[in-house]
């Protein structure tokens, strides 16, 4: 009983904090493994990495999920992860047929990218090495700036728009914030949003600011100076909003 | 849509969507900077570390809820049939014979007919329900509409159980809520204890006195006038009704207005049993009008 009391306090600890969750993680990773096992035998084709890092995921979900009220941790987290790994696998299948080189790329939402593209894209190896290499440090600068403001990006994750409308709402208060830039200024000043002011400019309701407080500092800061690529990356984010305003 | 991925941790990553969703994402072997096509993210009704139940936290105290009313059940279950078993019957004679089973709740479990009339009585009548004082009630006011019970008739009301407090208590009951039928009709409530048949063949309801021969002659024999004798009727009813009916001899003997000369005449002429000792107390008060009894005697 003891033992079961300690594994719940490390699985709340996980909600909350990252080197935690990690902890706990590489502690159970032979029952992930196992679940993953009795899975796999089950399945006509195996051995794939992937199928881990979803097992691997799904048990950190269910440490999110968790509820003490529900039972014990661990067959909640073995439930857990056998539903993500047939939801993967069949995903999976979808995807491994086999497709013409001219066809679309299934899964991708433009037409316009066909295998041959992307082939003759990724033999640019160093290329996209380079990219890659440059969009890492400028989000790790980025990660720097928001923990100057008390921000870490799981936080910014959490408190994340999910619903359509919200998302909507918080696109609006941005465009107001770079249609105006001494609102972006002061909330680099001073790592506040002046709410009454987007709230006056955008007609967003101010609860739902509010709501999205984290989230909003994080998009902001994220427009200020020195975030190229990241801003390059949110195409769909702003340009479209700001022509339908009054 | 793709995906940036902008923090990397062994249980998940964290990938920004090209509408600026920051989502936890499986980390397959992922690095910071890398741009995907496809992601999995977490459930929506996961991602927020939500401590407020979503489940079925009811699952224990519904336990509770359960056992109580497993409880509950099993007392229900030995007490309702014995509550709802009839205790007894009620019978009511107007002209029309009617004879109700009521249960320990003194509700009306059956409702039977014993002659033409009262099964007329009875046709159409719910009696789902209904406590014994409601349909008594109800019966009696269908006799009086359909004219069976009329101006100064009588309802022999009969009560019958094993259970004698109970019998006496609804033997009560019954004589009250009838009272009303008493006051505005002169209608006569009589409550017996045994079941007797000749009386419910009779077709007219009437005002009588169910007194035992001798006694009616007794009477008769010192009052001033025949009138007399109705007077003495009430007084006489109203011990009568706490007797048993074994006492009473009836038909034939019933003092009746009509029937008093009729009676006296047969006095005369039959040899009584009666003419004992007492007689002759009675004769020494009042010889004028009944001589009959000493001096035509044998």
């Amino acid at each position: 009983m003891k033992d079961e009391h300690k594994l719940v306090a490390m699985v709340e600890a996980a909600k909350v904090d990252d080197e935690a969750a990690d902890d706990l993680l590489r502690q159970y990773l032979p029952f992930i493994k196992a679940e993953m096992a009795k899975f796999m035998r089950r399945l006509p084709y195996a051995g794939r990495d992937d199928d881990l890092s979803i097992a691997m995921f799904a048990f950190y979900e269910a440490a999110l999920a968790y509820d003490k009220r529900k039972g014990a941790f661990l067959s909640f987290a073995a439930t857990a992860i056998r539903r993500r790994l047939i939801d993967f696998n069949r995903k999976e299948q979808r995807h491994m047929n086999v497709d013409s080189l001219d066809a679309p790329v299934s899964g991708s939402e433009t037409n316009e990218c066909t295998h041959l593209d992307r082939i003759a894209s990724e033999q640019n190896d160093g290329e996209i090495r380079a990219e890659r290499s440059a969009a890492k440090a400028e989000i790790e600068t980025f990660a720097t700036v928001l923990a100057r403001y008390g921000l870490t990006l799981r936080e910014v994750a959490d408190n994340s728009p999910k619903q359509r409308r919200t998302l909507d709402a918080c696109h609006e208060a941005l465009a107001v914030a770079r249609a105006h830039p001494d609102i972006l200024l002061e909330v680099e000043r001073t790592g506040k949003i002046p709410l009454k002011r987007v709230v006056g400019l955008s007609g967003v309701s101010r609860k739902t600011l509010e709501r999205h407080r984290n989230y909003l500092l994080a998009v902001f800061l994220a427009y200020t100076n020195g975030f190229d690529i990241i801003r390059h990356h949110l195409q769909q984010v702003a340009p479209r909003k700001e022509g339908q305003r009054a | 849509m793709t995906y940036m991925i902008m923090e990397t941790h062994l249980a998940y990553a964290i990938a920004l969507d090209e509408e600026g969703r920051f989502l936890k994402v499986a980390n397959l072997n992922y690095e910071v900077g890398q741009t995907v096509e496809r992601v999995y993210a977490l459930n929506e009704t996961q991602a927020i570390p939500d401590l407020k139940s979503k489940t079925k936290v009811k699952r224990k105290w519904w336990l509770a809820w359960v056992s109580a009313a497993a409880c509950l059940a099993l007392i229900l279950g030995t007490l309702l049939p014995y509550m709802l078993k009839p205790i007894g019957t009620v019978r009511l004679r107007i002209n029309p014979d009617v004879r109700l089973s009521v249960n320990r709740l003194n509700y009306v479990t059956e409702i039977e007919g014993l002659n033409a009339e009262g099964r007329i009585l009875c046709s159409s009548l719910s009696t789902s329900h209904k406590k014994v004082d409601q349909v008594s009630d109800e019966l009696v006011r269908r006799a009086v509409d359909k004219g069976y019970l009329k101006d100064g008739g009588r309802i022999n009301l009969t009560v019958e159980s094993t259970d004698r407090r109970w019998k006496m208590a609804t033997e009560e009951m019954l004589l009250f809520e009838f009272k009303i039928y008493a006051d505005e009709m002169g209608v006569d409530i009589i409550a017996r204890d045994t079941e007797t048949e000749h009386e419910s063949n009779d077709p007219h309801p009437r005002v009588t006195v169910p007194l035992a021969p001798t006694e009616s002659e007794q009477k008769a024999d010192y009052l001033p006038t025949s009138d007399g004798d109705i007077e003495d009727d009430d007084e006489v009813d109203e011990p009568h009704d706490e007797v048993p009916d074994d006492d009473h001899e009836e038909s034939p003997d019933d003092v009746n207005c009509d029937r008093d000369d009729e009676d006296e005449r047969d006095a005369d002429e039959d040899d009584h049993a009666e003419d004992d000792p007492s007689d002759d107390d009675s004769n020494e008060d009042d010889d004028d009008e009944v001589d009959s009894d000493s001096e035509d005697d044998d």
